[in-house]
């Protein structure tokens, strides 16, 4: 049986976050069937709209691409009747998302231990967490990657550091904090328990560098960076060919043999086993790169597919959206002010519950009206006296 | 204290890294995962660099705390018969190859088991060949759009594409359960590793779908904002990045003691900064230069500046951030020695996750999987 609406429908989001970590969270309980009310300051809201160049229609691709499928509300925060009717939301919230720096929802008198119910899910995706020494640090992609290690294995040998340009530590917090929600989501509709849950940047960050840091933990090894290679399988990397790059990844030995036979390698004889391929993996790669150099990519790739060894064309990004196989993935969705927009796909597919029908990000405050009638019952005039008390601003027009 | 999938069984029919890092979150959520290898094990187990004496990789205790592990040889009919039968009872396979030729495909294994949520990590590639994360850094750009401007690009150094999908194969997995609580019946849920390489390249695949200009590498810059990046200290690199105006305002006045650059009109609001960067970064790397690292970094810390030090992983494990937030720790393992661990990173108030149990020896737990789901030999 299928459910087109997305297996959570019915369930309200009161989403009070911002730039990436959250509103990636949110996003994905949003394209499972979520109704997720984005809540902003009227002044300009989330900061990643500022994030232009470019933009399409006046919205950032940032923004865009963070905020699918979700509802727009202006409140001022600072203000009582934007306090209040946040504070509305939230009772009226299975589940409520934020990443302000500690202490902000506590001033507005809406963090977990001021809204608390038994059945309400609460989110924090912090910056080094909501407790312990490190509280009222502010948390940025780039020097949660710098800090935990993250930063320090990507780059080429014996150069700089480089981070990742997309916020890669932003975006696995997005992630976890998605699953967590998800998880409590679970839990709620077994036991009718929710809970407050925080999934810090910091934390993340240093999780995902886990098989270097488990390894430092065994003997004290520190890894260095290896550019386009991999840290336990050689030969990998791009190579350039006469006339473009290719990439390839050799997983076994049996397809090293292939990939010698193909490209006419004479192998070392302690290269016939990964650990020792690794040992020596400046030597085992020039001589890959000279024997790749000379040949056509074309001609390269197929020799090296029908000798059975992993390998692909190696492209910048123009060269991989023009394979139908990303175009496929990046078609325009709906938008409801300018009838499409781009968009960046959901790396999930659910067969039994899909997605649903995808509706571009909203502008500023559009939805206010429709919010809080549907979640709170206010009238036309109720809306009208919070707006009059300077608690919740205009929608912006289309531009 | 309980966990959230206490009672929930995964069979995990996967290698490599996407596959098991998806069931060991799960298994950190209270899962129990059974984890299917064939007679040789799982190749990670051989990955060279740090392991334990005589034993298994750092790699694959990273991956695979936790689990119960069963070798089956899925080559040979009684091994896809035990594997079957483990489906049969299971609440999610998780899988990252076809396997409609070895009969454990959705397909094959929902007809036994209605309830069946099937969590697969697909990993093929567009020209129709099948690879990891190297490759679809490669095919997706993905892994050109890190690097100096004027160098070669650096894909990711950790295994994000994977790492990534692990996550959201997680979400997809305990959505399927969610909606099986009221439909009672399972279903396939995926994530593709091209599908998400593609994804993961956010707001610069936006960009060039709306402009069609090729992104261009931007080492530790940022094309959108200035000043940011990597500074070179008097004794060692630490990185800044400047969220907003307030920030800036407060790093020049605070930070660096240049309240002038506030009424500069080169450098007064961030695209005067994007247009004049070179300028400021001059500026900037050359007061950076004239003091320690800690002497900045306690500096931002205390007025508000993100920024903090470039560390190596050795430093992150060793600093104070890593060891007073708890996010290491041992496990028991059957080697009779307790081996190093890092925490899942999602602390749940009312659930906490499991308190974590060591990767298991390969067929570590071939006797006891066997008696408790009636396998043969």
């Amino acid at each position: 049986m299928t459910n087109p609406d997305g297996p959570l429908k019915g369930i309200r989001v009161a989403d009070f976050s911002r730039v990436i970590a959250g509103p990636l969270a949110s996003m994905h309980l949003a394209d499972l069937g979520a109704d997720v009310a984005k809540i902003e300051h009227p002044a300009g809201g989330d900061d990643t709209r500022g994030y232009m160049p470019p933009d399409y229609r006046g919205m950032s691709p940032a923004f865009l691409c963070f905020n699918r499928n979700k509802r727009s509300i202006a409140l001022d925060l600072t203000v009582e009747e934007g306090r209040a009717t946040a504070r509305a939301l939230i009772d009226a919230a299975d589940v409520v998302i934020e990443n302000f720096s500690t202490g902000v929802m506590a001033k507005f008198g809406l963090d977990y231990e001021s809204v608390k119910r038994p059945d309400l899910i609460y989110c924090s995706t912090s910056a080094y967490g909501r407790t312990g020494p490190f509280l009222k640090r502010l948390g940025y992609d780039p020097v949660a990657q710098a800090e935990s290690g993250f930063m320090s294995l990507t780059g080429h040998p014996h150069q700089e550091p480089v981070r990742t340009a997309i916020p890669m530590i932003d975006v696995s917090t997005g992630l976890t904090g998605g699953a967590g929600v998800l998880a409590a989501l679970f839990h709620r509709k077994r036991t009718g328990e929710g809970q407050f849950l925080e999934v810090p940047l910091f934390d993340t960050g240093f999780f995902q560098t886990g098989m270097h840091a488990v390894g430092y933990m065994l003997d004290g090894t520190v890894p260095e960076r290896l550019g386009n290679a991999d840290y336990f399988m050689a030969p990998v990397g791009r190579y350039g060919c006469l006339d473009g790059e290719i990439a390839v990844a050799v997983e076994t030995d049996a397809q090293f043999q292939a990939l010698c036979q193909a490209l006419g390698i004479a192998a070392r004889a302690d290269w016939a086993g990964n650990a020792g391929r690794c040992a020596d993996r400046g030597a085992l790669d020039m001589v890959v790169a000279a024997a790749l150099e000379m040949m056509e990519q074309i001609e390269a790739l197929v020799a090296l597919q029908a000798a059975g060894v992993p390998c692909h064309e190696a492209r910048e990004i123009p060269e991989a959206y023009a394979d139908p196989a990303a175009a496929n993935l990046l078609q325009a969705i709906p938008h409801r002010d300018f009838g499409v927009a781009p968009n960046m796909p959901s790396p999930m597919t659910l067969s039994g519950t899909p997605a649903r029908g995808p509706q571009g990000a909203p502008l500023l405050g559009q939805d206010g009206e429709a919010i809080l009638g549907e979640w709170l019952g206010l009238s036309a005039a109720d809306v009208n006296a919070i707006r009059a008390a300077g608690g919740m601003g205009q929608p912006v027009e289309a531009a | 204290m309980a966990q959230i999938l206490d009672g929930i069984t995964i069979v995990e029919l996967a290698t490599g890294v996407a596959g098991p890092s998806a069931t060991q979150t799960l298994s950190d959520f209270g899962a129990q995962v059974i984890k299917v290898e064939p007679p040789g094990g799982d190749p990670v187990r051989a990955w060279p660099g740090p392991r334990l004496e005589g034993g298994d990789s750092a790699a694959f205790l990273a991956l695979n705390r936790n689990k119960q592990s069963l070798v089956l040889d899925l080559s040979t009919d009684s091994g896809r018969a035990n594997a079957r039968a483990l489906a049969a009872k299971a609440d999610v396979v998780v899988a990252d190859s076809d396997l409609s030729s070895l009969g454990l495909d959705y397909g094959s294994l929902s007809a036994l088991n209605q309830r069946l949520v099937y969590g697969f990590i697909d990993p093929a590639l567009p020209d129709g060949s099948v690879g990891r994360d190297a490759l679809h850094q490669a095919a997706s750009g993905f892994g050109s759009i890190n690097g100096m401007q004027e160098g070669p690009p650096a894909k990711a150094g950790l295994p994000i594409i994977e790492l990534s999908a692990a996550n959201s194969l997680v979400q997809a997995v305990l959505a399927a359960l969610y909606a099986r609580e009221e439909s009672g019946e399972g279903q396939l849920v995926s994530v593709g590793l091209f599908r998400n390489a593609i994804a993961m390249s956010y707001f610069y695949g936006l960009a060039y779908q709306i402009t069609g200009n090729p992104p261009v590498r931007f080492g530790n810059g940022s094309p959108a904002a200035a000043p940011l990046g990597v500074f070179q200290a008097s004794d060692g690199p630490l990185q800044m990045t400047l969220g907003g105006e307030r920030v800036w305002r407060k790093f020049a006045a605070n930070i660096v003691n240049k309240p002038e650059w506030l009424s500069d009109e080169r450098y007064a609001t961030n695209s005067a900064r994007v247009a004049n960067r070179d300028a400021l970064m001059a500026e900037v790397e050359a007061i950076f230069a004239t003091q320690p690292r800690d002497t900045w970094v306690e500096a931002m810390r205390a007025g508000g500046v993100p920024g903090g030090p470039i560390q190596t992983v050795g430093e992150a494990v060793e600093s104070r951030e890593v060891q007073e937030r708890g996010l290491v720790g041992t496990a028991p393992h059957a080697s009779g020695r307790d081996v190093p661990v890092a925490h899942n990173p999602i602390r749940f108030a009312k659930t906490p996750v499991r308190k974590p149990q060591g990767a298991p020896l390969l067929g570590e737990h071939n006797a006891a999987v066997a008696a408790k789901y009636g396998l043969r030999p």
